[in-house]
């Protein structure tokens, strides 16, 4: 090799080994699961330029203490497309996280108190439902803290999977339009996504017509066992009812087509807007969102059913367990918050304490409720 | 992909070159590169990866020419397509594209990967390309060639990003001091989406440059809005806008050279002020190149130590930015 070549190498080399002591930035974890993300920045441009197709881009993830791979970012969501915090698709390639090949870094750009998935997915959990596994993260990319997120998992083919069901089609609520309404009984991918198989509606669609054709309580009843697992639906509807999901009764839920069974199974997803606009409903306005839900309710077997799951989860979560729960998850979460270049802004205490009280205002409406129903 | 097959692509790609008959010769021109690069960011964890990159065009005829570009690389096993361009060429070297290509902005955007003396573009260029000012749009450009065919004298660029972000550049080059040396100016207005709203976007650069054997150099300087600031400004706080500014000028020359052998040296260095309200916030880098070149075989190793100093600590300085790589690439 020429004499000059050889030289610049050796400086180079030389160079390169002596920068590695070099300063570097300070990446804390806040005691919290640390999520790193390094982009080119062609990659990071390509990123924003693609926003609406959430086309991925190449990316080396880490996550601390369990994985570090090359593999793929994307942004995720939909609403929160638009906002200036957004939520990540994260794919692993052949690798795994908690027996995941991919998982969601979730902005919940609504939530401010960023607690309300942590408190909700238990809830949900307690009358036996399948939910995404959730924990606090602190997120960078390119080194640069990104704030409090949620490393979130998603619902699909590999959610199920790795639960052991098998499953074929996967329905999504969408657009606010899968309240189970007649208008949109012919209209049904305007309220449903079908993962992998766009145009496969036949079985809800059935569940549709039976909803909006079978004028008989026990007859209808009869048909929607054989499409549903009403229990299961039951159960669902109602944490989401306790918690005031008002943006899970016709959007922001799952209705997977188990093989086994033979039936939809119900699953939740973005709880960002649990205990929300708590003033302006009540229990009854948010049952009314779901006409399928409605209907079943009229069933005598199944409104008992109704008011046992009611009465397990008021049992199960009093009040103060739950504003509990907030003040601990709040004090896990505070150096993130406070470091966060977005959420610092508002003041975590007044965040939390506007949640509790949201919570009581709630609670108050679902105890009237009980004891409405126990009139009836 | 499945790896294997990633690695199937690379080695075909060139294969394909070579192995043109006379008429697919005839109907099609096929170019490209394949490379190997062991990269280490932030001078830690270094990583292997192969690339390889094809370009089919179609002959011009009656003036029309079509482009595709694509490219298979190992380190997320993906096969991506990068361009689709039409082209109609005029008769006074002007020409018109239309397509999904680069949107350019500066010299290192002018010219081709073979022309350029580094391994990655220059630090202002990455700073371009993470507020999108450059990169690849959808657009159409209407440019008349210079006498050499390596530049333009001008050109104009209606752009837009599929994140509903839409741009005009134009662009104006001349020979300077005996036409050695060229000047170009290009000029971006944008309007970028953002949260609640949308953001006027601007970007100016101008460059000198000289390209020949003995030696290539060029200064080019940057000024426009930070639009990833400027939003969280917009949506967060006072509306404020947020410029930013950089200074960057590379050098290279051949320190050995035989028939088609050469061995060349590159020193460059960049300033970046990333707000013009807090001058203290920028980065300083420093960049230190050799490379062999051997007919279309190059094999070059990058060094470049970038020195960020924090936002809300001025006077502390980090050196993520830095990074190192030793590429092996053949062009076809």
């Amino acid at each position: 090799m020429h004499r000059g070549m050889q030289l610049c190498l050796a400086v180079s080399l030389l160079n390169l080994w002596a920068c590695r002591s070099l300063p570097m930035k300070e990446i804390n974890s806040y005691g919290l699961q640390l999520v790193s993300v390094d982009l080119k920045a062609e990659d990071m441009g390509r990123l924003n330029s693609q926003v609406q197709s959430k086309r991925p881009v190449a990316a080396t993830i880490r996550i601390a203490g369990s994985m570090r791979t090359q593999c793929q970012v994307s942004y995720a969501g939909r609403s929160s497309l638009d906002a200036y915090r957004k939520s990540f698709e994260l794919d692993f390639c052949d690798q795994t996280y908690r027996g995941r090949e991919s998982y969601r870094l979730s902005a919940q750009s609504v939530d401010r108190t960023m607690l309300r998935s942590l408190v909700g997915y238990p809830i949900f959990q307690a009358v036996e439902l399948k939910t995404p596994e959730v924990e606090a993260a602190a997120a960078y990319v390119n080194k640069d803290y990104l704030g409090l997120y949620l490393l979130l998992e998603t619902v699909d083919r590999e959610f199920y999977g790795k639960r052991k069901v098998a499953v074929r089609e996967i329905y999504k609520a969408r657009f606010g339009n899968a309240g189970f309404q007649r208008d949109f009984l012919n209209r049904l991918s305007e309220a449903f996504s079908v993962e992998d198989k766009p145009d496969n509606y036949t079985f809800l669609k059935e569940l549709y017509e039976a909803l909006w054709s079978i004028d008989d309580d026990a007859v209808f009843y009869r048909r929607a066992d054989q499409l549903l697992d009403i229990d299961n639906f039951l159960r669902y509807m109602a944490a989401a009812v306790f918690v005031c999901h008002w943006d899970g009764l016709n959007n922001n839920y799952y209705l997977g087509y188990e093989l086994e069974r033979q039936k939809l199974v119900t699953t939740p997803w973005d709880l960002d807007r649990i205990w929300e606009r708590t003033g302006v409903f009540t229990p009854q306005s948010v049952i009314s969102i779901n006409a399928l839900l409605v209907r079943l309710l009229k069933i005598p077997e199944v409104r008992a059913r109704w008011i046992e799951i009611l009465d397990l989860l008021t049992t199960r979560f009093p009040l103060e367990q739950l504003k509990g729960e907030v003040d601990r998850l709040g004090e896990l979460t505070a150096q993130a918050y406070a470091k966060d270049p977005i959420l610092s802004r508002k003041t975590q205490s007044e965040e939390l304490d506007e949640l509790k009280d949201r919570m009581e205002e709630w609670y108050e409406k679902i105890q009237d409720y009980r004891r409405q129903i126990a009139i009836e | 992909m499945d790896r294997r097959y990633t690695l199937l692509f690379l080695l075909f790609f060139p294969l394909l070159a070579k192995g043109e008959s006379p008429e697919r010769e005839s109907k099609l021109r096929w170019e490209g590169f394949i490379r190997s690069i062991l990269e280490s960011e932030s001078l830690r964890n270094g990583e292997l990866w192969h690339e390889g990159r094809l370009t089919v065009k179609t002959r011009r005829k009656e003036g029309f020419r079509a482009a595709l570009e694509i490219e298979v690389e190992t380190k997320t096993d993906t096969l991506d397509v990068r361009e689709v361009v039409f082209d109609r060429k005029f008769d006074d070297d002007r020409r018109l594209e239309l397509g999904y290509t680069q949107k350019r902005l500066g010299v290192e955007y002018e010219e081709d990967r073979q022309a350029r003396t580094t391994i990655e573009r220059s630090l202002i260029y990455r700073r371009l390309e993470l507020f999108t000012y450059v990169g690849r749009e959808t657009i159409l450009r209407y440019f008349k060639e210079d006498a050499s065919g390596s530049f333009n004298d001008w050109s104009i660029t209606a752009a837009v990003s599929e994140a509903q972000n839409g741009s005009l550049v134009g662009n104006w080059q001349t020979p300077v001091g005996g036409g050695a040396v060229r000047f170009g100016t290009w000029l971006m207005l944008g309007v970028d989406k953002i949260e609640g709203g949308n953001q006027a976007a601007a970007v100016a650069m101008n460059s000198f440059w000289k390209r020949d054997s003995e030696s290539s150099w060029q200064i080019e300087w940057a000024f426009g809005l930070d639009p990833n600031q400027s939003e969280f400004e917009q949506v967060f706080d006072d509306d404020e806008r947020v410029f930013f500014t950089g200074l960057t000028g590379l050098y290279t020359a051949p320190v050995w050279k035989e028939d088609e052998e050469s061995i060349s040296v590159t020193g460059g260095s960049t300033m970046l002020l990333h707000d013009h309200r807090e001058p203290k916030y920028n980065s300083l880098g420093l960049m230190l190149g050799v490379g062999y070149e051997w007919n279309d075989l190059r094999v070059s190793l990058n060094a470049e130590l970038v020195g960020t100093s924090s936002p809300v600590e001025p006077e502390k300085r980090t050196y993520d930015d830095s990074r190192a790589a030793l590429e092996a690439i053949y062009f076809f």
